[in-house]
Formats: structure tokens, C-alpha cells, sequence
């Protein structure tokens, strides 16, 4: 969801890089390629989500209602299947990603120490 | 016996394999010897290359050759040394110097190096992992630029071309190429294979237009050769130090750049054994990673979300794969809740086929896709073990250890 949400916003931050004076910065052939893929996806799991609930209604709807792939109990499967996905992805997501700037603006900025410079010496013995 | 390697990539590997004492450091072997060529076998006793420093002079080059030092560490790499020197040689465009970095092999591995007319170092001593044998060979580098790769890899015969454009842009600290499995035949070569697709094709890509893929691979990576040396080479502080170094870069405002049209090709493990050594070094180093660096990194823009989103993707996949499908499955009695561990397949092959069409290997893809399924089942399981390890058990895992 997340990278998914990102490059389907590719192309508008190429637009605002056209329109802040950075063109250079747009990569407009990267981010419609990665925005394409991206709905790609959204297309997959949309017709996933679409059979899988249709599968689900047709053999386990009819063990609870009597009803079948048409009936009564099919849509509403399907609707709760699909709503309850996207609404759980989206709402961890906000979750991961609103924690994350929450650890932003409560940790100061403190860099991971680094290792001790290496440094160069004599080259090693020429090729004989 | 103790080995060591290189992740790839978030999930990615390679191919050597050291004796690692427990108190074994990156730095300091005592004494060095190198070679080159056929004949040459030099040594320089009693004194540490440490010791015996001067101030470094840029190294001239010539006109059409990269101002670029190729390190190449191998461990037993005899079998597949050959092939990665042979790929660099005939490159589109040269190098200024490849080494290779023999850390104490005991099959032919420097013989067959010379027998190629490269440079080979030895140290005194086996180093004990990746990073010590190429900061071994870090000290002799002369020219601005430094390449590391693998001793299973080998390059496209542009891929060294295209890398060296990604550093025209002085704020570029490192740039990493494409990884492709060169045999893809066992259930793991395709799942990883796969998986390879996805994240290069994907993942990789949106993370270089927001300026900060996840991870310069180890197994084919180009630095500015200052820079590099100001962070203080490949650290050995955790099992990913191609990791730890680009999330360093970033800490210290240097940019990182994957190019998709330099492509590579490792050698990836073809069993089991191999792959849970591969895994297992994998999945501790980015929780080692995470845990040493995460003060400094919820600073960097994006780059934070990526890792969060990486840490909880694969926390939760590892929960719905080991507890939620199943439990699910029984407490319903309904097995088609198991569809849960196929259901995103067609998610996944949109950006498998597309990066595959563009290699024309799309029927390769398709066949290879549901040893993905497979693949990253059995990953889940070494993250969740990891993760337990290292932040709950706090028993951390220092060992390098390869299949080969």
C-alpha cells in the first residue's frame, strides 16, 4: 500500500518539480512507468478481491443461508470482503506511518556514531 | 564452518566464506602479501599496512579508462572468480585496476586471479568477514572511485558505463546497478529470482526517484573512494554492512542512486542449506541495522517510512502466515481461508512481467512465480526468528556464515 500510494504520486511531484523551476528533477518517463505498474497492481488485487469474494459466496454462503452465488447472502460477503481489506490496509498504514513521524518530533536528532576513518596507505608492490 | 556473504539488496547475497575467530576484528592484519600478475609474489613482514601510510596522490589515468579500483574479496571462490574478472575485462568501459582480494583462500582462488592478469592481495591472516577483506584492500585504492563486487558476479558489458554516469552528480556518495539471477533452475533460484524482478523492477524504482533507495547491494556497488573512507569503509558491527553504509550516507546528507540499466548477475544459492545461511544473515543484519540506526534515520525523509513499512510488512506477513491463515482455516473449518497465502499473486505479477517483459523472459517469470510463494514463506520464517533473537532474546548473531 504504501510504495503503491507513493509511485501513483510520482507523476504529481514530477508536475510540482515542472512548476518549482527543477524540470531536470520531473523524470517523467520513471514516474508514469512506475505509476502505471503501480494501478497495474490496484487493478490486480481489485479483480482478485472480486473472485475470491465470488468464490467465498458461492460455497460458503450456501452452508449458512441456503442461498447461492446470486443470492441474498453474495453480495454482502463480497462488500464486507472488499471493505474490511482496503479499510484494515489503509488504516495500518496511517498507523505505521503517523507513529513514525510521532518518533520524529519526540527523539532529537541524534546520528548513528560512525566507524573510525579509514584511511589510504603505500600502494601495495607493483605488478612485476 | 563459518562463512560470510552480501545481501543483495532489502532481501538480497554472495559468496565467501571465512574462518571467523569470536574475537575477530575488520582491521589490522599484521602482515600482507600481494601478487600480481603471474609471477610476482611479494611480501612485506613485521609492519601493518596502518603504519606504513603517506599522504595519498590521486592516481593518474588514462584517457577512456574509468578513474575507478575494482575490489573483488573471495573466500574458495575458484569456481566463479574467473567468470566476474572476465566480465569486468571486457567492459565497455575499462577500470583503472581490479583486485582481487584473496582472504586466505585454500582452493585455487588466487591462482586463477593471476592466471587473468589482475592484481591479487593476500592478508596474513584470514580477515573473517566480507568487509574486512575489502577494507583490507581499501587502503591501496588510489583512484576517486571504488567498485565492489562479488566473486560470483558478473556484469553486463555496460554496466560499469552506466553506474559511473549516476556519479557525475558530485552529492552521489554510491550508485548500485540491477541484480538478475545468472541460473534460475531450483524452486529457490526462481523464487528469488522473482523476487528480484519485483523489487528492482518496483520497489527499487520508487525509492530512487524520492532519492533514497533502501540499499547500495554489496555485490555490485560503485563509492566515491573519500567518502567511503570518511565513514570508514564496510563496518562490521552488523551482518549487512552494505546496509549499515548507505543509511549512513544518507545520515551525513550523501545521496545514493540505483541505476536499473546496470545490471548484474550473482550467483544465487540453488539449496536450502545455502538459502537459510543467506537468510539467516540477511534477516539479523536489517534488525541489527534498524536497532543501530533508527535514532538518526526517523530524521530522513522517506527513507523512515520505507524502513517502517519494510519492518511492519514483514512482521505482519510473518503473523498471517504462521498464525492467522491457519488458525483461521481450523476455527472456521473453511480451507479456502489458505487462499490467503496465494491471494496477492496477481498483484505481484504485474511488476514481475512488466520488468520481465522488458528482458524478454516473460514465460521464465510466469513458470518462476509460484516458487515466490514458496520463497517468501520460508523468508518470513527467518525474519520472525531474527526479530525474536535479536530484539526480544537480545542474543544478537555475529556470524558470518555461507552455503558454499
Amino acid at each position: 500500500m504504501f510504495y503503491l500510494a507513493t509511485a501513483l504520486l510520482m507523476p504529481f511531484r514530477s508536475l510540482w518539480s515542472v512548476l518549482a523551476g527543477r524540470p531536470a528533477d520531473a523524470r517523467w518517463g520513471l514516474a508514469l512507468r512506475q505509476a502505471a505498474i503501480a494501478a497495474g497492481i490496484l487493478g490486480a488485487v481489485w479483480a482478485t478481491g472480486w473472485a475470491i469474494g465470488w468464490v467465498i459466496a458461492a460455497f460458503a454462503a450456501p452452508v449458512a443461508t441456503g442461498s447461492g452465488v446470486g443470492g441474498v447472502a453474495g453480495a454482502p460477503v463480497r462488500n464486507a470482503i472488499r471493505t474490511a481489506t482496503l479499510l484494515g490496509s489503509i488504516g495500518t498504514l496511517a498507523l505505521v506511518l503517523t507513529a513514525v513521524q510521532l518518533l520524529r518530533m519526540m527523539l532529537p536528532h541524534r546520528p548513528t556514531p560512525r566507524i573510525a576513518p579509514a584511511t589510504s596507505a603505500d600502494r601495495a608492490l607493483p605488478a612485476a | 564452518m563459518p562463512d560470510w556473504s552480501q545481501r543483495r539488496d532489502p532481501h538480497v547475497s554472495t559468496a565467501l566464506m571465512i574462518e571467523k575467530s569470536p574475537d575477530s576484528t575488520e582491521t589490522s592484519p599484521p602482515r600482507w602479501r600481494t601478487t600480481s600478475g603471474l609471477s610476482s609474489l611479494r611480501s612485506r613482514n613485521s609492519t601493518s599496512p596502518i603504519t606504513a601510510r603517506r599522504t595519498r596522490l590521486p592516481r593518474p589515468v588514462e584517457p577512456g579508462v574509468a578513474p575507478v579500483t575494482v575490489l573483488i574479496p573471495a573466500y574458495n571462490e575458484a569456481a566463479s572468480v574467473a567468470d566476474t574478472i572476465r566480465s569486468l575485462q571486457v567492459q565497455t568501459l575499462r577500470v583503472a585496476e581490479i583486485i582481487v582480494i584473496d582472504d586466505c583462500s585454500t582452493d585455487d582462488t588466487a591462482a586463477v586471479a593471476r592466471s587473468l592478469g589482475v592484481r591479487v592481495m593476500q592478508p596474513a591472516t584470514n580477515t573473517g568477514s566480507k568487509a574486512g577483506a575489502q577494507n583490507f584492500a581499501l587502503q591501496f585504492v588510489d583512484t576517486p572511485f571504488t567498485m565492489a563486487i562479488d566473486a560470483d558476479t558478473s556484469l553486463a558489458p555496460d554496466a560499469i558505463a552506466e553506474l559511473m554516469a549516476a556519479l557525475d552528480d558530485p552529492q552521489v556518495a554510491a550508485a548500485c546497478g540491477f541484480v538478475v539471477p545468472r541460473h534460475v533452475r531450483s524452486v529457490w533460484e526462481r523464487g528469488r529470482y522473482v523476487e528480484y524482478l519485483f523489487a528492482f523492477t518496483f520497489y527499487k524504482q520508487v525509492q530512487d526517484f524520492y532519492g533514497k533507495p533502501l540499499i547500495a547491494s554489496g555485490c555490485f556497488s560503485v563509492y566515491r573512494t573519500d567518502i567511503l573512507r570518511a565513514h570508514g569503509g564496510w563496518g562490521t558491527r552488523t551482518l549487512a554492512e552494505d546496509m549499515d553504509l548507505t543509511w549512513s550516507f544518507y545520515q551525513s546528507g550523501h545521496g545514493v542512486r540505483f541505476v536499473p540499466d546496470a545490471v548484474c548477475y550473482p550467483i544465487e544459492p540453488h539449496d536450502y542449506g545455502f538459502l537459510s545461511k543467506q537468510l539467516k544473515r540477511w534477516s539479523h543484519g536489517f534488525v541489527q541495522n534498524v536497532q543501530l540506526h533508527w535514532r538518526g534515520l526517523v530524521h530522513v525523509p522517506f527513507l523512515r517510512s520505507a524502513i517502517a513499512v519494510s519492518l511492519w510488512d514483514a512482521t505482519l506477513a510473518a503473523v498471517v502466515y504462521f498464525l492467522a491463515l491457519p488458525m483461521l482455516a481450523v476455527a472456521f473449518r473453511n480451507p479456502w481461508l489458505l487462499l490467503g497465502y496465494v491471494i496477492d499473486l496477481p498483484a505481484i505479477a504485474v511488476p514481475v512481467l512488466a520488468g520481465a517483459a522488458q528482458r524478454g523472459e516473460t514465460r521464465k517469470a510466469l513458470a518462476s512465480l509460484p516458487a515466490f510463494l514458496v520463497l517468501r514463506v520460508v523468508n518470513a520464517m527467518f525474519f520472525l526468528r531474527a526479530a525474536w533473537s535479536e530484539l526480544v532474546l537480545r542474543r544478537s548473531f555475529r556470524v558470518y556464515e555461507k552455503g558454499h
